[in-house]
């Protein structure tokens, strides 16, 4: 159980997060879960579907494709965690239905995460929400909610509907996973906005910055005068996070600062984050 | 510290006999009379025309200090039971944002606490507004949600869910409503159809008088409260026998648990406490200063109180 009093009214004056982006994961999960075949798929889709006038998509639901957030999700806690660092606070984002539409997967996954932490799902917001995930992580630990918390994205690449019009959708299940720690090393998260317009961006961004373009971005022009790399369009929610962690694993890279920028073509937001350069732990 | 600054309520325009709601699930006449007779159910309230849509905007709509303060929220949070509301990429969320003149606002739906998910809302947006630099900032909570299918009509021998809707304005600092304590309590070992697992159901109904006093005591504690100076109990709206059975445990007085809607709405999913704190203040049942508690539960299962002061 997890149990708090009263928050403070404001956290001003604003200071430096104190978040810090510690390790990330991302993965491929190929093949179809065996909750693709479950009957209560069918009648449920048929439900959700029947108000919004959108046909079934015959193949998915009798080819029992699809993935399972919970498997997903399961691969990045173990992942990512150990029973020494306990997390305080997990995020599972997602924006295409899982395959087991009903089920409270965070809250199975904060049953085997170490520190039984708050968990909760957030969703309805595209590529942006892995954004507000990780604000929501900066405010609890601003707040004294959080120390440690596990961000997981997640994507599967089969609708069992078939969408009222071209929707992007990833092209195979995916998982991105960072792991943010208020104490020692890694590299503290500088900058978390919406941005006006993507030739802004380098005028936003530190010197010596590597900008990451996300999914959304996949036909925008780089801005001038910053260096960048493009995420891999065919995983729209998950790709930006999942480059970004390519980049974190770059030891060249580790003096620069990283930030990643990603556009939600449904809401038209820009979103931007930046990190310092990696500070050495302890 | 996190305050309501204002709680709006819709209530569809319909309200089915729980006899007429049974007949279309196809329950016995046995069943149907245990709703009424032992579980205190009398009708629900639904809009068969309207939309999640239509729903979380009259909600919205129905909050007087809204209009000319769309520019302070910053944050619009639904709080949803069910993991997923519309087919992809249908997004009644940010089409509400639309109508109300909110697209600067950052959108997003938490869920995943099922029932209990608006206790959550309000956490989350008292963290991001405690972290906002801008001290005026609102966040707008919406709960409420269709009752589509099966699952989302009823909880087998315990709710019949209905469609009300709520919409609160949150803001970091208030004079009232602020919130003194939040305890939650998730327990994965419940996750699962309840409708397709007699085990589990059972289980879930042995545990769930326990585990609901626990989550709501520790909240009391952490704010330093006991039932005795607790004037009021906002619960979510399951039922009324599952509430009296809790009084009785905790000796807290039934006619301090306001269960008006369970008769006249229903289960409204996630807005049951938003709803019940609108009763509450509309019947003047609270006086400047009352602390009071709100608690639900969410199958999955989430358990979740919440100590506020009027």
């Amino acid at each position: 159980m997890r149990v708090h009093g009263p928050l403070p009214a404001t956290t001003l004056p604003r200071t430096a997060s104190p978040l810090r982006l510690t390790a990330a994961r991302a993965f491929d999960l190929p093949g179809h879960s065996p909750l693709a075949a479950d009957p209560d798929l069918r009648t449920f889709t048929a439900d959700l579907s029947r108000r919004y006038g959108v046909a079934l998509d015959e193949d998915a639901l009798t080819g029992a494709r699809g993935q399972s957030y919970a498997a997903l999700g399961e691969l990045a806690v173990r992942q990512l965690t150990d029973t020494a660092s306990p997390v305080d606070l997990l995020v599972l984002v997602y924006a295409t239905p899982d395959v087991r539409p009903g089920q409270s997967v965070a809250i199975q996954l904060g049953n085997l995460c170490p520190g039984e932490p708050l968990s909760f799902a957030l969703c309805d917001e595209g590529v942006g929400g892995t954004f507000s995930a990780l604000g929501i992580a900066d405010a609890y630990a601003r707040t004294g909610g959080a120390r440690r918390a596990l961000l997981i994205a997640v994507e599967q690449a089969d609708l069992h509907h078939r969408p009222h019009r071209p929707a992007r959708l990833p092209d195979r299940h995916s998982a991105a996973a960072l792991l943010w720690e208020a104490d020692g090393g890694g590299r503290p998260l500088q900058l978390l906005d919406s941005a006006g317009g993507i030739k802004e961006l380098g005028a936003a961004l530190p010197d010596g910055t590597l900008l990451v373009l996300g999914p959304g971005l996949a036909h925008a022009a780089a801005p001038d005068g910053v260096e960048t790399r493009r995420a891999r369009p065919g995983s729209p929610y998950t790709g930006g996070w999942a480059a970004l962690a390519d980049a974190l694993a770059e030891p060249r890279l580790a003096g620069r600062p990283l930030a990643l920028a990603d556009l939600e073509p449904e809401t038209g937001r820009l979103d931007l984050a930046c990190w310092a350069p990696e500070e050495p732990t302890g | 510290m996190t305050a309501l600054e204002a709680v709006a309520v819709h209530l569809p325009p319909v309200a089915e006999p729980i006899e007429q709601v049974g007949a279309r699930l196809g329950l016995t006449d046995r069943q149907i009379r245990l709703f009424r007779r032992f579980h205190g159910l009398d009708q629900v309230r639904v809009d068969p025309d309207g939309d999640l849509t239509d729903l979380l905007t009259s909600a919205a709509k129905a909050l007087a200090p809204l209009p000319g303060n769309e520019h302070r929220v910053k944050y619009v949070l639904h709080a949803r039971s069910l993991p997923i509301a519309a087919p992809y990429p249908h997004n009644p969320l940010h089409d509400v944002l639309g109508r109300l003149g909110l697209t600067h606002a950052r959108a997003f739906t938490v869920t995943h606490h099922a029932c209990a998910g608006s206790l959550l809302a309000l956490d989350v947006a008292g963290r991001l507004l405690a972290a906002d630099p801008d001290p005026a900032a609102l966040a707008l909570i919406l709960a409420g949600e269709k009752t589509f299918t099966r699952d989302a009509r009823i909880v087998p021998d315990t709710a019949l869910f209905g469609e009300g809707a709520a919409a609160a304005l949150v803001r970091a600092e208030g004079e009232h409503d602020r919130v003194l304590s939040y305890a939650v309590d998730q327990r994965g070992e419940f996750d699962g159809r309840l409708a397709a697992d007699p085990e589990l159901m059972a289980r879930y109904q042995r545990n769930y008088p326990e585990l609901m006093t626990a989550v709501m005591e520790a909240a009391l504690d952490e704010a330093g409260e006991s039932w005795d100076s607790i004037r009021l109990l906002l619960p979510h709206n399951v039922n009324q026998v599952s509430w009296q059975r809790i009084c009785r445990r905790i000796g807290y007085p039934p006619d301090r648990v306001v269960l008006d809607n369970v008769p006249a709405v229903g289960h409204s999913f996630a807005a049951d406490i938003l709803l019940n704190h609108h009763t509450a203040t509309r019947r003047g049942l609270l006086r400047r200063g009352d602390r009071y508690l709100v608690a639900a539960s969410g199958l999955g299962a989430t358990f979740a109180a919440m100590v506020l002061q009027h």
